[in-house]
């Protein structure tokens, strides 16, 4: 515990600060992970927190009050993935083939139907509208874009940050739906 | 970490998160971007863009070849990317459906429908025809005319807030700003009592077009029509029975409840399961006059209304506050 409250203390003397520098790094990890081909890239991702809190002593020293504590995590992540690599001795499985592979996106669509009611109604209203069905994305985008006033690359950003808000409660929501199954 | 604002990429650092994102990039670079997306927030922002982005072209169909080959071998082979693949499916089909109500919403309340000898014969009913056509046009003139006169006060409340200081007339400048106030929200209960005619006479379009559907067998006429259901008050003597809902075969369904009078400025709803779960809330609920009292009309998505039981708790809110007025219980029969 002491050793957590050292390691929010290393990301920011700002606790808040602290907790949204924590849940970001994770959040970069897993990312990270999955596109190493990581089946559990969220408990690897814990891993590396937890390596790193329990260093979090020595490894402060070593670093000045404006030195930014992520290259040390990226350094972490990489022995975590390595040992990974040891212990799983099976390839990754192929993926199913694309026809087969389509799944059941009824609980998908049934979450992603509670979150979009969640979201405030411009921003629901942009994120639908933001996905034109047919192939003259540039040119909707840019009336939408004129429409709520950015400019065409602030449109992709707040587009993006909606979609990754939406796709987090989606994630939620399924995780959920597996539970009470 | 470097928070770099929303800088844009350049052609050669997004050919470089593209192949890293296909699995195509040597050690050394990936290990490159991925300090970076630790490091640099912006970067990590643009990273994601381009990564739905290439997720979305797959999804439609446009990544073709080798591309798409290495995408299915990256993606489709992990729990978390497969799911960001379904995810965008999903948003997408959504998406779709949207831009599709969008098209079909302008026509609809302009020239109800395509099928012009159905658009014709449907009208040719003196008692629907003429009593929807008036009643839609008076609605939406009404509306417009609402949401100019709103947005002209609401303009005029900014300067006034503006102008406002602690100088002589401040007191002269208050009180005609809450005489605006109070303008404003009358035009705005008179703008929700337009908007629910609207609703209403589209409603009764929806139904007719529905009788008509059946009539000629005919299934492409748009809009489908939302079900109403009143819900009886709890401790009604028969509100267990009344409250009993087969389940609903349309995508939404309008939940309405009977007030006894008109006593709050605005009135909203939240919708709970029996175990206190939150389902959503809606506010500025549309209320209508009847014979004894007003109603008010909650439309809800039903894929959030599995079988069981739920709660719709009505509130009222006025100068004092929110108050909860009443619960209504209701089942989802299987």
């Amino acid at each position: 515990m002491e050793d957590f409250e050292n390691l929010l203390g290393w990301l920011s003397p700002n606790r808040e600060q602290a907790a949204i520098r924590y849940e970001d790094i994770r959040r970069r990890l897993i990312r990270i992970f999955m596109h190493r081909g990581c089946v559990v890239a969220e408990d690897l991702a814990d891993e590396t927190i937890e390596r790193v809190t329990r260093k979090i002593k020595e490894v402060r020293k070593t670093y000045g009050p404006d030195d930014d504590p992520a290259p040390y995590f990226y350094k972490v992540s990489q022995f975590i993935y390595k040992e990974y690599r040891k212990r799983i001795c099976e390839p990754v499985p192929p993926p199913p083939p694309e026809d087969e592979g389509d799944d059941d996106l009824e609980p998908q669509l049934d979450c992603l139907d509670r979150c979009l009611d969640t979201l405030a109604a411009d921003d629901r209203e942009l994120i639908l509208a933001y996905y034109p069905s047919q192939e003259r994305n540039i040119d909707g985008r840019k009336k939408l874009a004129e429409r709520v006033g950015l400019s065409l690359n602030a449109l992709r950003i707040k587009a993006c940050r909606i979609r990754s808000a939406l796709e987090d409660c989606v994630y939620e929501c399924l995780k959920k739906q597996t539970n009470v199954k | 970490m470097a928070n770099a604002g929303n800088r844009e990429l350049s052609k050669q650092e997004h050919d470089v998160i593209r192949r890293y994102l296909l699995d195509d990039l040597p050690l050394q670079e990936m290990e490159r971007v991925e300090e970076q997306l630790l490091t640099d927030a912006s970067y990590f922002e643009q990273f994601s863009i381009a990564e739905d982005e290439l997720i979305d072209a797959y999804v439609k169909g446009r990544l073709a070849g080798e591309e798409r080959k290495k995408f299915s071998r990256h993606f489709l082979a992990v729990p978390g990317l497969r799911q960001d693949v379904n995810f965008a499916k999903a948003l997408h089909q959504r998406a779709a459906e949207h831009e599709r109500r969008m098209a079909t919403a302008v026509p609809v309340r302009i020239q109800p429908v395509r099928d012009k000898s159905l658009f014709a014969s449907l009208f040719q009913s003196p008692a629907i025809g003429s009593a929807m056509a008036a009643a839609l046009v008076v609605a939406i003139g009404m509306g417009l005319w609402l949401n100019t006169q709103n947005r002209q006060l609401r303009d005029r409340i900014e300067q006034l807030q503006a102008q406002a200081s602690p100088a002589p007339q401040a007191q002269d400048l208050e009180q005609r700003l809450a005489q605006a106030r109070e303008r404003e929200n009358s035009l705005n209960a008179q703008l929700e009592q337009a908007k629910l005619e609207r609703t209403q006479a589209e409603q009764k379009l929806n139904e007719a077009l529905e009788q008509q559907r059946r009539q000629t067998g005919n299934r492409n006429i748009n809009p489908t029509p939302i079900p109403a259901v009143l819900l009886a008050l709890a401790g009604d003597r028969d509100s267990g029975e009344q409250n009993k809902l087969q389940k609903p075969t349309t995508r939404r369904i309008n939940l309405q409840i009977d007030l006894p009078a008109k006593e709050y400025s605005s009135y909203s709803a939240e919708l709970k399961t029996v175990d206190g779960k939150r389902i959503l809330t809606r506010n500025n609920l549309p209320l209508t006059t009847t014979a004894n009292g007003s109603r008010v009309s909650f439309i809800v998505n039903t894929s959030l209304l599995p079988p069981g039981d739920y709660l719709l708790i009505v509130m009222g809110k006025d100068a004092n506050g929110i108050k909860n007025l009443d619960t209504y219980p209701f089942r989802i029969l299987r």
